[in-house]
């Protein structure tokens, strides 16, 4: 059997850097290919390629076997190839029938006149066909970012496309929505179709592909079964370099009682969640999207309402009440979204990494800043992190993900914290950096920081985390600790919670 | 009493005459440079000045250059103007003052500086630390004043009864609209009537019209309207209609209605019978005579008295004369 | 659902080229822009406009600045926090008409300085509590206050102007220092205490907004107020401080005004006014996003204002050429500022 889709010899050059060097990929229907590499290893541009987005320098694109070019997106849309993009476009006030075919409306009777009945019949015919219960009707504002997704297959569903494929789909979605959407890839391979799926998110890809592709540095490294290959040598392939095993470590006991939270209540989403983090150790916060994780410390950081519970800190070994800003001062927060709320993007390094503990370089009665101790400062933080930059003037908005969630620790190991907060501390950063910053969340636990950990990735959790606390519907469920804490007690935990709402 | 009668005199044509020909004239020599800080072109009175000022200049024996700026009706703003046309060193700063008190301290530098100022259309305000050499303006007071006079004569010939009359102001803020406000007071107690209510119209047909109709009504006998500018009319026209009072002249809902300005839509209402006075607002009397005074500002020439320019009163029996329609600006 | 979903569109291309280089660092010093611009103008000025260049108008211009520059350096501080101070040219009048009767009605010169700082304070607090704590939209907070002043001057004075202040208020305010001959000047021409004022409170503030603690914190709340916040800055103290500023600013301003023009009214500064000090805090790098902007910039970018009117009044060019040249100038700075974005 032929490939569905080919692409042979592909190459393409920006000035000064071959983007895709050679890179041959082909596709049967009825099969899943993934697609993995580290950022900047050619994937993006090839799938551009695909898209008619770029011209390619070299090579060219097979469809059916029949050799195609493609000038414009619109004759990759054409050739019935269909991206579901990680970051989806849509029209918030329309219906979901009305985004389907927002570019393809069903012409009425009259002229420039809409069938919506017509849309709305083939809009609920696509999605009953991916098993979906999202109604045509609804406004899209109104969807989850998953439905949103499954939104989007539809709309590629109803187009007729026979490619589909994935950029990222799962980098949003809570668990429940990732099992819904990998049910969604499965049905299309089932019809026929041809699946591109990109992620990193290793698991995703042996669960669901039959075929592996990984990229690096522009050229093809690797390809095969999936069967064939182990997670390890995956990875291997993606860094080019042997990563050791994950090592089984031991957990860290961790010391006295650090910041302790009792009957936190915020209305509708914390229904009297009681912790306590102690000296030296890392504790994760587990729990679905929506279980209130986030909404539990920024409420307690007082950057959200709080209606009732107290806030415990350890101030030179006195335990006492404090308030939501004293907590905040000594506290270092890595918040989810960095280019919202974790950087000044437009800001020079040096600047984001003295912003947290100003005042220690204001001198004299007017306060003036030390501007040169603040570069010095930030130029031993880029040392000691590895932070990727041409100097400490350099914008943060520049440096790429991993760098700039390295500029966001270095801000706050500057100020040497006691507590250490991490909200998916590893989104959106490279596997490079990822292991950095794994690395140095351990460094700072053995140092005698605290930390709490709420990852939504379940292999960040394992290999960071000393103890695990599951929060369901606002309060904590559950705790693991030491050895109990695996892949598959997250998992269930997570499923539990899944069935409890179900 | 108002400053006019205090420090000026009433320039009646012949007095204006008195003036030009005092025997103390003298003539500038050469070019005579002078600096128009003005409030802005957006209204039809300051770009009107601006024109004909202009047009008299070119015309006069003596060369005179005019250096125009435009405040925007703001009061700092007009101060930095005249700032900057002492600084370029003009021979007589001529201010359309947009505040009558704030222009004094302009005309103070510009003394300072050894430069004459005459003050256009609205004077320095007399109780100002420092007055304009010369005042070139409108007789505010006797605008209304000439204008309901011919009202209440028409009424008296007509056998009407004088007794109340509502007034519609301008611009509270402005001070030619006090004035005539001022004017009609001193004609109704001439004749023995009073104001019964001061509506504020701020120049505005909405406006006027929004704040004569309830008056209207609180009023029932009204006959006799006074309105500070017939720019107004339309509103005061609309209300009349819906009250069935809007007829000509002779007509049983007949209003008497006075006025000034003669703008366009106050010569077709005389035309057509429903307006019975107009005082005309009479910027070409003025932007002559403001012209021939300057090189004689220049030359050092002082003036005692104020000089206010009394335009005719329009009616509908003299509104067609050729001598009337060769007054008008606003057309 | 970690990963690395870091868009390629950012990872850091070396610029290399000398244009590229002079790119990044007029991008890092916005305020040359108006400086330069500034300093051309004045040249191409002093050699064509005649008088332009006389010691007369230079002071002339010197104490222009003292009209609008207490309201630039507010607007600079409100804007760089992230906001927009639009009721500045208002209190000033609500400020002064106050000020000024009490003055008339006292014949003393202290107690109308104070009620004018006490009502623009109470303006600045009124704007700072809605906007950083009740967390209203500056747009439609101080739109609203502006209408408020404005009303309330109107009220106050039955729209008449308030005179007859003491002289030793005028005399002390819109003073003329160290008067001296030079040039053409046949009189001697003294330096206006107004510009002095302002020139010392640029020097101090801008020192404040670009060396201190307090500096740093509202650029960086302006920058992104929500890192702000969570790195432990008090933002809504700061936002707060920026208008209770601006109002200090306008307070000012009155008695400047008040003094040069021997009166107080309510058109004192109009709204056209206010688009200026806009022009020329952006042209001096601020921007409406926040976290940009300097008191230097924004000197610089009135005086450019400044001296493009003062030079068309010389020439006796329509003042109207002049707006529409300073509109041009608007667009292209800010036309600038999202080139220099990307």
């Amino acid at each position: 059997m032929t490939a569905k889709l080919h692409m042979q010899g592909v190459t393409k050059v920006f000035p000064g850097v071959k983007a895709l060097d050679d890179v041959s990929i082909s596709v049967k229907s009825g099969e899943v290919l993934g697609l993995v590499g580290v950022n900047g290893a050619g994937k993006s541009t090839l799938m551009n390629v695909l898209g008619g987005i770029y011209r390619p320098d070299g090579g060219h694109i097979e469809i059916d076997g029949r050799r195609v070019d493609f000038a414009r997106p619109i004759d990759a849309d054409a050739a019935g190839i269909a991206f579901i993009h990680q970051e989806l476009l849509y029209f918030p006030s329309l219906t979901v029938a009305e985004n389907m075919f927002i570019s393809h409306l069903p012409t009425g009777k009259l002229p420039f006149s809409v069938d919506k009945r017509a849309a709305r019949a083939r809009a609920q015919a696509s999605l009953d066909q991916l098993g979906s219960g999202i109604r045509p009707t609804a406004r899209m504002e109104s969807l989850s970012v998953g439905e949103m997704q499954v939104v989007e297959i539809a709309r590629a569903v109803a187009m007729g496309a026979d490619i589909v494929i994935f950029d990222e789909p799962s980098s949003s979605l809570s668990i429940k929505e990732k099992e819904a959407l990998f049910n969604i890839v499965r049905k299309l391979k089932a019809e026929g179709k041809a699946v591109i799926y990109i992620s990193h998110f290793l698991d995703e890809i042996q669960e669901l592909c039959d075929r592996y592709v990984v990229l690096r540095n522009g050229q093809l490294v690797g390809s095969g079964d999936i069967a064939e290959v182990t997670h390890d040598q995956i990875v291997e392939m993606i860094v080019g370099q042997v990563v050791t095993e994950r090592a089984a470590r031991t957990r860290r006991k961790g010391g006295a009682p650090m910041l302790s939270l009792e009957g936190i209540r915020r209305e509708g989403i914390l229904d009297g969640a009681s912790l306590e983090l102690r000296e030296g150790e890392v504790l994760g916060l587990w729990g679905l999207m929506g279980s209130g994780r986030t909404e539990l410390i920024r409420s307690v950081l007082g950057l959200d309402p709080m209606d009732g519970g107290r806030i415990t800190l350890a101030i030179d070994g006195d335990s006492r009440e404090v308030s939501h800003d004293e907590l905040l001062e000594r506290t270092a927060y890595v918040t989810e979204s960095r280019r919202t709320d974790g950087l000044f993007l437009d800001e020079a390094i040096w600047k984001n990494i003295s912003s947290t503990t100003l005042a220690d370089y204001a001198r004299g009665r007017m306060r003036v800043l030390d501007k040169a101790a603040e570069a010095g400062t930030a130029r031993s933080m880029i040392d000691r992190l590895k932070i990727m930059t041409p100097d400490h003037h350099t914008q943060a908005a520049i440096l790429s993900g991993g760098n700039q969630q390295k500029v966001v620790f270095a801000k706050w190991l500057n100020r040497k914290p006691d507590i250490l907060i991490l909200d998916e501390p590893t989104r959106g950063v490279d596997v490079s950096s990822k292991g950095e910053i794994g690395e140095l969340v351990g460094a700072l636990a053995e140092a005698g920081t605290s930390v709490l950990l709420v990852t939504s990735e379940i292999e960040e959790m394992v290999a960071l985390a000393d103890r695990v606390l599951v929060l369901r519907d606002g309060m904590i469920a559950a705790e693991m600790l030491g050895e109990d804490i695996t892949e598959t007690a997250l998992m269930a935990a997570a499923l539990r919670t899944e069935a409890a709402h179900a | 009493m108002s400053r006019l009668t205090r420090r000026g005199f009433i320039a009646t044509g012949s007095a204006v005459g008195a003036v030009l020909a005092s025997p103390t004239i003298v003539r500038a020599q050469g070019k005579v440079t002078v600096g128009m800080a003005w409030p802005g072109m957006q209204d039809a009175v300051w770009s009107t000045s601006h024109k004909l000022l202009n047009e008299f200049a070119a015309a006069s024996d003596t060369e005179i250059e005019l250096v125009f700026t435009a405040a925007d009706m703001d009061v700092a703003k007009q101060a930095s103007d005249a700032n900057d046309l002492i600084s370029r060193g003009v021979d007589v700063l001529l201010v359309f003052p947009i505040d009558s008190k704030a222009i004094s301290s302009s005309v103070k530098r510009a003394r300072d500086a050894g430069i004459p100022s005459m003050a256009f259309l609205r004077q320095v305000h007399a109780d100002a630390r420092d007055q304009a050499d010369v005042f070139v303006g409108i007789d505010a007071k006797y605008q209304q004043l000439s204008s309901a006079r011919t009202v209440f004569e028409k009424m008296n010939a007509d056998g009407a009864e004088i007794s109340e009359v509502l007034w519609v102001s301008g611009d509270i803020r402005d001070e030619n609209s006090r004035l005539r406000g001022v004017g009609l007071q001193e004609a109704c107690d001439e004749y023995g009537a009073t104001i019964a209510q001061d509506l504020v119209g701020n120049w505005d047909p909405q406006q006027a019209a929004a704040a004569l109709a309830p008056a209207l009504k609180a009023y029932p006998n009204i006959n006799h309207i006074s309105v500070a500018s017939d720019v107004m009319m339309s509103g005061v026209r609309q209300v009349l209609q819906d009250a069935g009072k809007w007829a000509p002249h002779g007509d049983e809902n007949h209003m008497y209605l006075s006025s000034v300005d003669v703008f366009p839509i106050g010569l077709e209402l005389l035309r057509s019978g429903h307006l019975d006075a107009d005082t005309i607002f009479d910027v070409t009397g003025m932007c002559r005579t403001a012209v021939e005074l300057m090189p004689r500002l220049a030359a050092g020439e002082t003036f005692d008295s104020d000089v206010l320019i009394q335009g005719p009163v329009f009616t509908p029996a003299n509104v067609d004369d050729p001598e009337m329609q060769a007054q008008l600006w606003a057309t | 659902m970690v990963g690395e979903m870091v868009d390629t569109s950012q990872t850091y291309v070396p610029r290399d080229s000398g244009v590229l280089k002079l790119w990044h660092w007029l991008r890092s010093h916005p305020a040359l822009l108006p400086v330069v611009l500034s300093v051309v103008m004045a040249l191409v000025f002093a050699l064509t406009v005649p008088n332009f260049a006389d010691l007369r108008n230079i002071m002339n211009i010197f104490g222009q600045l003292g009209f609008l520059g207490f309201l630039c350096i507010g607007m600079t501080y409100v804007m760089v926090a992230g906001g927009i101070d639009l009721s500045s040219y208002t209190v000033v009048s609500a400020a002064a008409v106050v000020g000024a009767t009490v003055m008339v009605a006292t014949d003393s010169t202290v107690p109308g300085c104070l009620l004018m700082l006490v009502i623009g304070l109470a303006f600045g607090t009124i704007n700072g509590i809605a906007i950083a704590y009740l967390r209203m939209v500056p747009f439609i907070v101080t739109l609203s206050t502006m209408v408020l002043a404005e009303g309330f001057a109107i009220w106050f004075t039955q729209a008449q102007s308030v005179y007859g202040l003491p002289y030793a208020f005028i005399d002390i305010f819109s003073a003329r220092i160290l008067p001296m001959t030079w040039g053409i000047s046949a009189r001697p021409v003294g330096i206006p205490v107004a510009g002095i004022a302002v020139l010392v409170a640029a020097l101090i503030l801008g020192f404040v907004l670009s060396r201190t603690l307090y500096g740093r914190r509202v650029y960086l709340t302006g920058a992104n107020e929500e890192t702000a916040r969570i790195s432990g800055i008090r933002v809504r103290r700061i936002k707060f401080s920026t208008y209770v500023l601006a109002g200090l600013m306008a307070a000012i301003t009155a008695m400047i005004l008040t003094a040069d023009l021997g009166t107080a009214t309510t058109a004192m500064v109009r709204d056209v006014r206010l688009m200026d000090i806009i022009a020329a805090t952006v042209i001096g790098g601020a921007s409406l996003k926040g976290g940009k902007g300097s008191i230097l910039g924004s000197m610089f970018g009135l005086l450019f204002l400044t001296m493009l009117s003062n030079a068309f009044n010389l020439l006796g060019v329509s003042p109207f050429i002049a707006m529409v040249i300073k509109g041009t100038v608007l667009v292209a700075v800010i036309g600038l500022d999202v080139l220099r974005a990307k």
